[in-house]
């Protein structure tokens, strides 16, 4: 078995009024240093051999945080990097004019060629195929973004693939995520850890 | 805030595939270039109020092209050097079959070799007298891969022993940001260069 845990960043600073998708200079806020803090306490006890971040400011701080007690640096894996978005520097009042959040299925996303929820999930899942390999028995901890973190976990629960899912399911919180066991012949299981435990 | 960048050179031209250690020549290869060119254009931005580097070719040669993209000079430092392993010039094919770690083994440390013990310190040592000296800045320090890891490895609270340290990569013309809080706390990043 190999054990993944999968964390969203914690809450962050807005220099600009607009959602940053692939943006630099977006750092955690005071309240997301202590999201971070509470789930880096959660795992301290854990035996982790490895954190792997997207490398943006966000998470790449978060998984700082959360590696410390394990003597670990994150690495840097463009896997786990946020979606490539054309709604990046958008204003949220722009987004909220497309239908809300999950906007993979409008045609203004469509035809500006946004990453596709199947690219998105097929790179996050070759991630994880890969390091479930290279980490047998072991623990490791990956610190991504909100919906990448979804797409994961919808597919090992069997949710369709889809931005109606996304609006319907209870969105993972800032600092929280999923523990995913891998086990041999695919059998998979999944718990909520951190903040979602009380959403779900 | 305190901030000390510390990398390794790039890859070097090595041709009898040796052990450098601390011997002259073994200059940056043409890929070692574009790779030291890569973590100068990661860092371009970065106002570097002091540069030191290990005093041998590779190390003097990634710390110049870094200096000129990031508008500093170069101060070269014995105290970065390579670990002092009595086996320069030895066939690297014995290091890759210890992983690394032949010259941390008994016999050649019983013979004189740097412990990793004394290696962290002198580079834990190094670190901490620039931090103090350079308070509120941003420095950069080019050395060896060794020499870099057990320097943070320090830093992170690791123990200072072989499989640890194996926790720690050492990429070429790549390395680790060491950020000090008010406090002097550390929090160790990983260089990303892509």
């Amino acid at each position: 078995m190999t054990t993944l845990y999968l964390i969203r960043h914690g809450q962050y600073d807005s220099p600009q009024p607009v959602v940053p998708y692939r943006l630099p200079g977006y750092h955690l806020s005071q309240e997301g240093v202590q999201q971070a803090r509470a789930i880096a306490e959660r795992l301290a006890h854990e035996p982790i051999h490895a954190v792997f971040a997207s490398k943006l400011e966000r998470t790449m701080e978060t998984a700082v945080i959360i590696a410390a007690p394990h003597h670990l640096i994150p690495v840097a894996d463009d896997r786990l990097l946020e979606v490539d978005s054309p709604a990046q520097g958008k204003t949220k009042e722009f987004i909220d004019s497309l239908g809300g959040w999950f906007i993979y299925d409008t045609r203004w996303y469509k035809e500006r060629n946004g990453e596709t929820l199947d690219e998105i999930f097929s790179r996050i899942y070759g991630f994880v195929e890969e390091k479930r390999k290279e980490y047998m028995n072991r623990s490791v901890i990956a610190v991504t973004h909100g919906d990448l973190v979804m797409l994961l976990a919808m597919y090992y629960m069997g949710i369709p693939r889809t931005a109606e899912s996304l609006r319907n399911v209870p969105y993972v919180s800032m600092a929280s995520g999923f523990r995913i066991d891998l086990y041999a012949k695919d059998r998979v299981h999944v718990a909520p850890i951190g903040e979602t435990e009380r959403n779900t | 805030m305190t901030t000390i960048y510390i990398v390794r050179h790039g890859e070097y031209v090595n041709p009898n595939y040796v052990y450098p250690g601390r011997l002259p020549g073994y200059p940056l290869s043409e890929n070692g270039i574009q790779q030291v060119k890569k973590l100068a254009a990661a860092l371009q931005n970065t106002p570097i109020s002091a540069l030191y580097a290990s005093p041998v070719l590779r190390t003097m040669q990634t710390a110049g092209i870094l200096a000129e993209v990031l508008h500093c000079s170069v101060v070269p430092d014995e105290r970065l050097i390579e670990v002092h392993t009595l086996l320069d010039g030895a066939p690297m094919q014995r290091f890759d079959e210890t992983r690394g770690e032949l010259s941390f083994l008994p016999d050649n440390l019983a013979r004189g070799a740097e412990s990793m013990e004394a290696l962290a310190d002198r580079m834990y040592g190094f670190m901490e007298e620039k931090r103090k000296e350079h308070g509120g800045k941003e420095i950069l320090i080019v050395t060896h891969g060794d020499p870099m890891r057990f320097g943070v490895m320090k830093y992170m609270h690791t123990p200072i022993e072989f499989e640890a340290s194996r926790t720690v990569s050492i990429p070429l013309a790549g390395g680790y940001k060491i950020v000090f809080d008010e406090a002097n706390q550390p929090q160790v990043y990983p260089i990303v260069t892509s």
